[in-house]
Order: C-alpha cells, then structure tokens, then sequence
C-alpha cells in the first residue's frame, strides 16, 4: 500500500441520502517492495510505486496531512472486467448517519491501515467503513481484519505499514469550501 | 610510627567528626536523588507538552536550583553562619549584577523568546539577512547553522526587536514563480502551459491549487506571478524542477520568452554601429 494517506475524489460526484448506507469500490495502486536474501535474512532494498501519485494537501494549512491524490471512478459492485495486477480493489462502505445529504467531493483514506490480500487473480485490500455524522464532524473509521465479503478464498499477502486502533477517529471527509476559503 | 598516627586519628576523627561527615554524605546523596526525582516528574508532568528548549531550560533550573541548596546545606553542616554568606552573595549578586546587565537582558529576552514560541530548534528562520537552521536556543544567545555550514550567534537581547521570519513554521508553502511573456502570446495558452506543468509534476501539490496571476503589462512583455504549492522539505526539488517544466513546455510550446537587449549605439543619428570584416593578415 502507498506510504501516504490517500485523497480519494469521485470523478463522478456521489451524493449520499441521510440515513442510508452505500457500498463503493476503488482502486488503489499497489507499491512494489524488492527484498534481497531469503526467509528471516532478508532486506529490504527500496519500494517503489506502480503509478506515480501527485501530492495533495488534507485539511488546515496549519494541522493537515499530506497524501496522494487518487481521481478515480467509484464503483457500486464488483467489476466484471479483468482487473490489473498493479491495483488492488478496496470496498468502501459509508453510512450516512446525519441528517444532511452527503456530497462526496473527497476523502482521506489512511491506507497505512490496509492489508493486502488475493485470490489468485486479483488484490484486495480489507473493507474500511465510514460513519459520516455531519460536517467538520470527526467520522468515524473502522478497518475490518478481512478481505471483501464477496471475495471468498483470499490469502493475505502483506500486513498493514499501521495497525489501526479499534474504532479510530479520524477526520476524512473535507469539503471543497473549507479549502478554498483559506 | 603507630603511636603518631593513633594520635592523629583520635584527633581528628572523632565520633562528633565522623558523625557530622555522615550527615554530610547523606545530604549530598538525599539531595542528588532529590534533584533527580523532581526532574524526572517535571519532564513528565509540567514539561510534557513543552518545547525541547523549554524541558533543557527547566531541567538546568532545577538542577542548579537543587545543586546550591545542597551546597547551602552543607556548607550550614560545616558550621558555616549562612546568614553572612548570603548578605555576602547578595552583595556580591548586586555587583554581578550592575557588571553583567547585557547579560541578564539576554538571558530575560532568552525567557520571551521561548514564551513567544516564535520558532523552535530545527526550524529554518530568516533574521535580517541571515537565514539558517536553529541549532540551538540558550540562556543568553541562539545560533543558528547557515546552509553554507556556518554558525551564527545573535543575542536574544537584540532578536526580541528584530523582525523574524519562520519559514518552515507551516507544513506546505507556497512558492512563488515571476514568468514575462511576449506580448505576442495567447494568454489563456501560456495559463493553461503553467497549470499543466504543475498539474504533472508529483511534488507540486494538487490541492491548494496553483495560483495564477497576471501582474502587468511590462516593458519587454506581460508580467505573471505563477506559484504552486509544496510540502515545506522539498523547497530545491520542487524550484528546480518547476523552472524546468516551465522552461521546457514554453520551448515546446514555442512561447517567446522576452529578455533584454543591449544595442550599442555609437552616436551617429539611427544608423547602426558599422561593421567590416577584414581577412585575417
């Protein structure tokens, strides 16, 4: 998984009904790690990224993360097509727990906290699942330990750079205004 | 021989004696772990959140504040009066203190600087015309390390009405970049040139997003402030990269780039300098 959180902008806006949860899919560039050696002595030479990402800015100019900004299409159910062996699908799973409709413009994904896994044919990452309880609210993120539900015979392949908390809090919705108002 | 030295230590080294020299060792020993307690619950308690500078500063005043006490006690256990050795100190702080006022208004300006929290150790700050790393922030004097690998003192005293600049205080920064075009130029072509640039270059950030201006009309062509922003750690990468994608797509692009000429006139109404070529002798 990248080194940074990922800045995840919808190519096609989403908009979320209060009240209702969605399920969404996205892929993220894998990063390649080369090893020299074998078993228990082996080291780690470099890792380097299958697609090269621009940075991106997430949150105050004063107390913000930089990431990876990752413009992709959002999917609602599994790809039919062949996927490429440099991605890895992660399931998206958001419940819109406000009483406003959410507008997903963007969102950090703190991929550190993802595992890698595969079925033989393609990478998944473990499930992550937002909690959007109103703007400028911090979400709450939750990483689930497995693969997607709908992926069965899934060998994991690589832990996460960071273990998540149990419910980690986080801020991972931002709104294009609060931005570009600074 | 024996009986010389029997005498010596029956003298010297009686009870009363080797009583008062314990006392002594046991106040130096209870006050060392003393010293080191208070310290260990400063750092962890009152200094937790605190700078560097702020935790070093306090652990010296607990450590010198604890180190005197004990001499004070000690000297009292050796039957020193302390009330004429501190009217003395107290004579001699005054005389101190009239010779070395520079030094106190250091050391006093030393306390605002690191309540002001203006910049730490590590960041890079620019004073007057210098500009380096804070190497460190002491009692009387910061010093700041030069990109160059030089140190420069600056007393405190003299920083306090001095304008400071931190310029690595934020996380991202923004760089600014002056471009003239010819005034023969598609604008809207040169903007979108400048964007794209950015846009392709990973260590610009995408958001906030490049900032476009055109300044002015200028004498040898259109003026533009161009600036992108950046993560504060990649200043060289990001200039010298950016100058060259700009460069590089202007020249692709075929965007004129004006620059002044030098035309040297010989004073002969308009007519230019004459120039023949003779063969070589």
């Amino acid at each position: 998984m990248p080194n940074r959180p990922l800045v995840l902008k919808p190519q096609v806006r989403r908009h979320i009904q209060p009240g209702c949860k969605t399920q969404l899919l996205f892929f993220i560039p894998v990063w390649l790690l080369f090893y020299s050696g074998h078993g228990e002595e082996q080291n780690k030479l470099c890792e380097l990224p299958s697609e090269v990402l621009s940075s991106t800015w997430f949150g105050e100019m004063q107390n913000g993360e930089l990431c990876y900004a990752l413009e992709r299409d959002l999917l609602e159910s599994r790809p039919a097509v062949a996927l490429s062996p440099h991605s890895a699908v992660c399931t998206l799973n958001i419940h819109n727990a406000s009483n406003l409709l959410l507008d997903f413009q963007r969102m950090a994904v703190h991929v550190e906290h993802l595992s890698l896994f595969s079925d033989g044919h393609s990478l998944y990452t473990n499930e992550v699942y937002v909690k959007f309880i109103g703007v400028d609210k911090i979400s709450q993120v939750k990483y689930s330990a497995r693969g997607p539900k709908w992926s069965s015979g899934l060998t994991k392949l690589k832990g996460p750079r960071e273990h998540p908390t149990k419910s980690l809090l986080k801020k991972s919705f931002s709104f294009i205004k609060s931005l570009t108002d600074m | 021989m024996d009986l010389f030295e029997n005498d010596f230590f029956s003298r010297y080294f009686t009870a009363a004696v080797l009583h008062e020299a314990l006392q002594i060792v046991l106040v130096v020993v209870v006050g060392f772990l003393l010293v080191r307690v208070v310290n260990f619950f400063v750092r962890r308690t009152l200094t937790r959140n605190a700078s560097e500078q702020a935790k070093a500063i306090f652990h010296k005043i607990v450590t010198y504040g604890g180190w005197a006490l004990i001499t004070l006690l000690v000297l009292s256990e050796l039957g020193l009066r302390l009330s004429a050795l501190l009217g003395a100190a107290g004579v001699v702080g005054i005389a101190v203190g009239i010779a070395s006022q520079k030094s106190l208004g250091n050391i006093i300006s030393g306390f605002f600087l690191m309540s002001d929290k203006t910049f730490e150790v590590g960041d890079v700050i620019s004073i007057g015309t210098k500009t380096g790393v804070v190497h460190s922030l002491d009692l009387l004097s910061i010093k700041l390390r030069t990109f160059d690998n030089t140190l420069i003192r600056i007393p405190n005293d003299s920083l306090i009405s001095t304008e400071i600049t931190n310029i690595t205080r934020f996380p991202i920064r923004r760089m600014d970049f002056k471009i003239q075009v010819a005034y023969k130029e598609s604008l809207p072509r040169v903007k979108q040139l400048l964007l794209n640039a950015a846009q392709a270059n990973p260590l610009c950030l995408d958001e906030p997003e490049p900032f476009f201006l055109y300044k002015e009309f200028g004498a040898s062509g259109i003026e533009i402030l161009f600036a992108v922003w950046f993560e504060k750690s990649d200043y060289v990468n990001v200039k010298n990269s950016v100058f060259e994608d700009i460069k590089h797509s202007f020249e692709r692009a075929g965007i004129e780039i004006p620059f002044q000429h030098i035309t040297l006139y010989a004073g002969s109404d308009t007519k230019p300098f004459p120039i023949r070529h003779f063969g070589s002798p």
